[in-house]
């Protein structure tokens, strides 16, 4: 057997252990290992190394976690960068306040407290009726948070977890709020620099009560708060969302495109 | 008006129980270590360290410095949780960091390595087994050693950590054609060489 025909060998008999090989293949070599003594050799020479490579180690029992744990603490407490969104907020009321002066007068009315807000906003957001949507809680540290209800303490920031089940789940998601200044702030996406224009973050289908994980704290101004959650199908940017708000004039009651969702909460910021 | 918005993490209520940790995905265990629940780290860890573990000691050929390095890598992972974005490939980057570090500290150590197993030579032994175990592994590190880092990464991310072909095309950034002949091309090698070995 010269060489090549020999490594091409070894590489069918590797694609067949790997179980990459079609039906007719697996069939054709395993007629040749029965003839074949050579080829019966081979394969046990590859499958000892393969047996090799994934026998265990006693070390796989040994304490890891502690260690690095421990080991990590001797090194101090993590360092958090100073938060972006912060300054991409100043400037998302700053573009509000521009934009209101010079072509269009953006005008977005607080969120009313009427009835059929409430339903909407701070009770059971998954019910059985609806599929998808978000859950607020309210914590002013990393300790327990709770639920979000009819107030919101001004110390407080909001953390997420979303629901997103059916048939054609969402993909995307975004998270914002508009407070009793008409301030847009966000929630989701994360800014890493105040100059750029971010995205959607993806969500998974199939997923209920999903964390987000980060617990957002803003300044708001006191008074009534509307959070909302916009699923989406593609991808949005921040941009282009708020020109969306610019042009509405209004606090938003349905989603920009058709096929997307739009959840509002409803609650108050008190100082 | 200053505004303000302190990024911390926090779990949702239902969360904190350890039944409810061992079921959460890595990017939300990564981002509840993030908030200081540092018992969610723990949780990854344990998941991941026997593959991890594994990765490390074929790479490396000693188990303690196996060790060190998978726990160097663990550490600076939980070092950078304040940058961690979950983007749902934590596998990728767990690895893609345990392999810089499996590299680096090959290279530094090859001399000392191979000094190490000639002098292992001269050990007596009274189970012939482990004795044949020993010095078969110590055949096979030799021969991972004289693969190219691509093929050797290849193959102990499929055989020892066991990812998947889309795991491995992911963490080194290679279509999954590639992982595959890169595969196939290293196991090859190995047993040739090994063959020739014994």
């Amino acid at each position: 057997m010269s060489r090549r025909s020999r490594d091409d060998h070894v590489r069918e008999l590797n694609a067949y252990l790997e179980g990459e090989v079609t039906a007719s293949e697996r069939g054709t070599l395993e007629a040749k290992l029965r003839d074949s003594a050579e080829a019966r050799r081979t394969l046990a020479q590859l499958e000892s190394v393969r047996a090799l490579l994934s026998a265990p180690t006693r070390l796989e029992r040994m304490d890891l976690a502690s260690r690095v744990l421990s080991r990590a603490r001797e090194l101090g407490p993590l360092v958090e960068a100073p938060s972006p969104r912060a300054r991409r907020l100043e400037r998302a009321g700053i573009v509000a306040a521009v934009c209101a002066a010079a072509v269009a007068f953006l005008l977005l009315r607080p969120p009313q407290e009427t009835p059929e807000f409430r339903e909407k906003s701070n009770g059971s957001v998954v019910d059985s009726g609806r599929w998808a949507g978000v859950h607020a809680f309210r914590a002013a540290s990393a300790a327990a948070s709770v639920p979000l209800t009819e107030t919101l303490r001004a110390d407080e920031g909001l953390v997420f977890t979303y629901t997103n089940l059916g048939e054609h789940p969402y993909r995307y998601l975004m998270i914002f709020s508009i407070d009793a200044s008409n301030q847009v702030r966000w929630f989701y996406p994360a800014y890493e620099r105040a100059e750029e224009n971010p995205e959607s973050i993806p969500i998974e289908g199939g997923r209920a009560n999903a964390t987000l994980g980060e617990l957002v704290q803003q300044d708001f101004s006191e008074g009534p708060l509307a959070v909302y959650a916009l699923f989406t199908r593609g991808p949005a940017r921040v941009l282009q969302i708020e020109a969306w708000l610019q042009q509405l004039g209004r606090a938003p009651d349905r989603a920009p495109k058709p096929g997307d969702l739009l959840q509002r909460i409803v609650t108050r910021v008190e100082r | 008006m200053e505004r303000s918005a302190r990024l911390s993490l926090v779990a949702a209520p239902s969360t904190l129980e350890p039944s409810g940790l061992s079921a959460r995905s890595d990017d939300e265990l990564m981002l509840l270590a993030r908030g200081g629940l540092e018992r969610a780290f723990g949780v990854l860890i344990e998941r991941h360290q026997a593959r991890t573990l594994r990765l490390a000691v074929r790479y490396l050929g000693r188990e303690s410095l196996a060790a060190d390095v998978t726990q160097d890598t663990f550490v600076e992972i939980f070092r950078a949780l304040p940058q961690y974005e979950a983007r749902g490939k934590f596998s990728a980057y767990l690895y893609r960091a345990l392999l810089n570090r499996c590299h680096m500290t090959f290279r530094a150590s090859r001399n000392e390595q191979q000094a190490l197993l000639v002098a292992a030579e001269g050990l007596l032994e009274s189970d012939e087994h482990e004795l044949l175990l020993r010095e078969r592994r110590r055949d096979l590190h030799m021969a991972l050693g004289a693969l190219s880092d691509k093929l050797r990464s290849v193959v102990l991310l499929r055989i020892s950590a066991e990812l998947s072909y889309e795991e491995i095309a992911e963490t080194l950034e290679i279509p999954t054609g590639t992982v595959k002949r890169r595969l196939f091309d290293a196991i090859a090698k190995l047993r040739e060489r090994l063959e020739v070995v014994t």
